[in-house]
């Protein structure tokens, strides 16, 4: 499996190397321009995804599938390895926004009424873990190609949904209530349970993933 | 003598239409295999279900003596594949493809794989893509022979490649097999290569095994017996594998010469090569 998961990272390296120095001084410039690093999640979770899901297409281009099978492992192996990197890109990410939340709280003044890190960087983890725990079996299922209209659907409709009832106005008074509460107590307790449940939902999404693989074939 | 590779009554449909019907096969120790046919025969097939990239619908597949199918893990440790492509992402290296690939094979010997490297000279440091065919399949056969396999799976390795390197690949696999424990099955469309150094020929058309024998034996018992129209007609069709007509007449491919040049001491007898023989299965008429 270690092979298997530094093979992931070996070939994101270049990948890395280009858009890394990009999304840090993207994650400086917001974090500095407005006081909080929360808003750099959004950056760091969109490049989580990106890096994940393209994986599967270097790999569809390489054929790396057909020639993993001729591996002494199991299949299940190499669908697991593809979620242990995932987790550990995922944990990579939450170093750097910690990092740079810790280096913007020495040198930038926060607001009094500021949105907590910790709650946020849970829900923003919980949200990368379901997308992985939703996307993956689609594209084993489907493979990477086939799967790319799917995907663009089930990131795109949320977003579209969440427009439309805003011009709607169905969204009002939840914006209203935000501001006059704050958002800090529209913040449960369980924001901190969407950590253990996003790592539930990639094992239930794994095991998934397993059993559609072990079917396939190459 | 023990087989290296055996395959029984082995079935692949693909959407209710055969893909493979009744494959039987059997590689022996310390030999090679040609596997011939046209594009579509059943070669990547048969050869995709012996690594269990396929799930067979029936029969069995004996790799070193053992059923893949139960024994996938300690049979692949010895097994090496070459495919027509190399699979290794063009932005790694050579360097890169060892870090992978020492920690999945237990028998990984980096000393032989950078020896390797050396013999073929590939800068370990440059990215894949920036290496030429013939350096891309080096490297493949390089990731195969590496952990010490016995057996070595070839799928069209040398297919694309000019001749020049077409021959030192021949030369390593020529190498590779004169260890008495070590067998290769190589599926090729360029024939000339396997007259070169396959030992049997196995020939499969539409999914089927129209024979699988000795090279030897075949090159020296097939023929092709060259006529006119009146002499073709006298001859017997339980005589003959095939016929095509030409504007000189008609050339029939023969399975027993030694047989056809005494029943018809008068007509133009000539041996045949692999090419000839697979396009008289495939395009000869009967």
């Amino acid at each position: 499996m270690i092979g298997l998961i530094s093979k992931d990272f070996l070939v994101l390296q270049k990948l890395m190397r280009s858009q890394i120095p990009i999304l840090i001084a993207m994650t400086i410039l917001l974090t500095f321009s407005i006081g909080n690093s929360t808003y750099t999640l959004a950056v760091v979770c969109g490049f989580l995804l990106f890096s994940s899901i393209n994986i599967f297409y270097y790999d569809d281009a390489a054929k790396w599938d057909s020639f993993a099978q001729t591996f002494p492992i199991k299949k299940k192996t190499i669908v697991k390895a593809r979620y242990c990197s995932s987790l550990l890109t995922i944990l990579g990410g939450i170093l750097v926004v910690t990092i740079l939340e810790l280096i913007s709280k020495i040198f930038v003044s926060r607001s009094g009424n500021g949105v907590s890190f910790v709650p946020i960087l849970c829900v923003a983890v919980f949200l990368v873990c379901l997308l992985f725990s939703i996307l993956f079996p689609i594209i084993y299922r489907f493979g990477p190609e086939r799967s790319r209209i799917i995907l663009t659907a089930i990131i795109m409709i949320p977003v579209l949904i969440f427009i439309l009832l805003g011009k709607s106005g169905a969204l009002d008074n939840l914006f209203a209530s935000l501001e006059t509460s704050g958002i800090e107590s529209m913040i449960p307790i369980y924001c901190y349970l969407s950590v253990p449940a996003g790592i539930v939902l990639l094992l239930l999404s794994c095991l998934l993933s397993i059993r559609i693989y072990n079917q396939k074939e190459f | 003598m023990e087989n290296d590779l055996e395959i029984r009554s082995l079935n692949k449909s693909f959407q209710n239409s055969f893909a493979l019907k009744d494959i039987n096969l059997t590689l022996p120790r310390g030999s090679v295999m040609g596997f011939i046919g046209q594009n579509g025969a059943g070669k990547t097939t048969t050869i995709k279900c012996i690594l269990n990239l396929l799930h067979p619908d029936s029969g069995t597949i004996r790799i070193f003596g053992k059923e893949i199918a139960q024994n996938e893990i300690a049979v692949k440790e010895k097994i090496g594949v070459v495919f027509d492509e190399c699979p290794l992402h063009e932005t790694l290296s050579a360097e890169k493809a060892e870090k992978i690939l020492s920690k999945i094979y237990q028998n990984w010997d980096s000393s032989l794989y950078q020896s390797y490297l050396k013999e073929f000279k590939l800068p370990p440091k440059r990215p894949i893509k920036e290496y030429s065919r013939g350096m891309k399949m080096k490297l493949s056969i390089a990731c195969a022979l590496a952990h010490h396999p016995k057996l070595l799976i070839l799928d069209e390795a040398t297919s694309g490649l000019d001749p020049v390197v077409r021959d030192e690949i021949l030369e390593i696999f020529y190498n590779f097999i004169q260890d008495e424990s070590h067998s290769i099955l190589m599926s090729s469309h360029i024939t000339s290569d396997l007259e070169k150094i396959a030992d049997y020929i196995t020939f499969i058309h539409h999914g089927k095994i129209l024979f699988s024998s000795p090279k030897d034996q075949i090159l020296d018992s097939f023929g092709i017996l060259k006529c006119g129209k009146q002499n073709f007609e006298m001859l017997d069709p339980s005589e003959y594998i095939s016929y095509r007509e030409n504007s000189f007449g008609y050339e029939i491919l023969v399975k027993d010469r030694y047989l056809s040049k005494k029943k018809h001491p008068d007509m133009v007898l000539d041996r045949v090569n692999l090419d000839e023989i697979m396009v008289f299965f495939v395009k000869g008429e009967k």
